[in-house]
């Protein structure tokens, strides 16, 4: 565990909180009605539920739980029990998407990392709510989570990073969209900016690394539900545009929304998601 | 260059006072390089959308102006402007096309991208970095700031 640029500071009952897991970084913001070190306790646990998945579930750990399953040295009922649930919840995801999500690997593996970060995130962000904390942010690793109830009118708008690493010179934001008096609350974001071509495309022969988009974000009602989506457009491409379309209209109180970037920087959006995009005179 | 510099600077803040406590301010709001849709017409001569600039104003009387055709990279753009009461109220499409097949791909979403990009915010989105990049942006912005 590396510490972080800046772990933690507390003013006025505000946090403001840094964990380095699973190879990125997560960092929640909020008010605590506690004092300083017992909100520190606390964002302390949260970060020992992010690194107890990523015990179990790191593919990168020769003996998680996971590694060894993919080696087939073990079963899903040996393994804890939160790995049967992630199975349950990849395999439904699989069928909400029609298959463009997908937690097995082109070796027919199971490599559920496309949901664990966020699911991990989730179930932190969860605990820190029933501590009493209030005006919880959360990014996790560039996927955002925003509390039900937020005072301040910045907090509802969360920036889109172009399609390059925030490390690159060209770095900047691409769009600022605002949740305030929307359903959604998470916002999460595929591409290939950061880690290269990392997602697959579970249709393609020999499920092919998907490349025709340079970059997803899905606006959703829960973190995992942005997260599976942004995986499964990346991997669907530009079509999954009318895919997540005709979604909308079947299921609308699960709807999302979607902006796509091409890779020569033109975009596509779900109908609806203009809406969204933050108003530049909305503090008026 | 003005522009781009402070686009980067705000977001990079923006990370910065996620892992800082850095307040971020607002840098410019309001000011003519906040994305107003007739900064993407890029010298077009006809730029009547500048009515409906992105700072707030109460005095200005209730308006529609339509832009010209502006051509941009995959086609052209024409946008309908409604201001009511100081704000705008209603972007309407016109004849806006899109080519290289793009049938659904069009010009107003990178206006309203582009629109959006002044207003604050707290939080940034982006592909899962690693904690090296995290790392890297923190500190490019802290030498910005310099």
């Amino acid at each position: 565990m590396t510490e972080g640029p800046i772990r933690y500071t507390f003013q006025n009952g505000h946090f403001l909180y840094s964990e380095n897991c699973m190879g990125t970084v997560f960092v929640f913001s909020g008010q605590s009605a506690l004092g300083e070190a017992d909100t520190l306790h606390r964002l302390e646990q949260a970060g020992d539920i992010l690194h107890e998945a990523d015990r179990t579930f790191s593919l990168y750990k020769e003996n998680s739980p996971l590694s060894r399953l993919a080696r087939g040295e073990t079963s899903v009922a040996q393994c804890p029990p939160v790995v049967s649930e992630v199975w349950d919840a990849c395999e439904k995801w699989e069928k909400i998407t029609d298959g463009w999500f997908s937690a097995f690997t082109p070796q027919n593996t199971f490599d559920p990392s496309g949901l664990v970060k966020t699911w991990a995130a989730q179930a932190a962000y969860d605990f820190l709510k029933t501590q009493g904390f209030t005006e919880v942010l959360m990014n996790a690793g560039g996927d955002i989570l925003l509390d039900e109830q937020l005072s301040k009118p910045d907090d509802w708008r969360v920036a889109l990073h172009k399609p390059v690493s925030i490390a690159s010179a060209e770095a900047g934001v691409l769009a600022v969209i605002d949740l305030k008096n929307t359903p959604f609350r998470a916002v999460c974001t595929s591409g290939s900016a950061e880690r290269g071509l990392h997602i697959w495309d579970p249709k393609a022969p020999e499920k092919a690394a998907a490349n025709a988009l340079a970059q997803v974000t899905v606006v959703g009602r829960s973190l995992v539900q942005a997260d599976v989506w942004a995986t499964a457009c990346f991997a669907h491409g530009p079509r999954a545009i009318q895919q997540v379309n005709a979604y909308n209209s079947a299921h609308p109180e699960d709807s999302i929304q979607v902006v796509v970037v091409y890779p020569d920087g033109d975009l596509n959006a779900t109908e609806g998601f203009i809406e969204l995009f933050a108003k530049p005179d909305s503090e008026a | 260059m003005r522009k781009t510099r402070h686009r980067i600077t705000n977001s990079l803040l923006a990370l910065f006072a996620l892992a800082g406590g850095v307040v971020l301010t607002q840098h410019f709001a309001g000011s003519g390089s906040s994305g107003s849709f007739s900064t993407t017409a890029s010298g077009s001569s006809s730029t009547p959308s500048s009515s409906t600039s992105a700072a707030p104003t109460t005095g200005k009387p209730d308006k529609t102006v339509t832009s010209a055709a502006v051509p941009y990279q995959f086609g052209t753009v024409q946008l309908t402007v409604t201001r009511t009461s100081g704000k705008i109220s209603k972007i309407d499409i016109g004849s806006s096309s899109a080519t290289n097949g793009r049938q659904s791909a069009y010009a107003y979403l990178v206006q309203y991208a582009i629109a959006s990009q002044g207003t604050n915010f707290s939080n940034l989105s982006g592909a899962t970095y690693t904690t090296d990049a995290f790392k890297q942006a923190l500190s490019s912005a802290i030498t910005k700031l310099g």
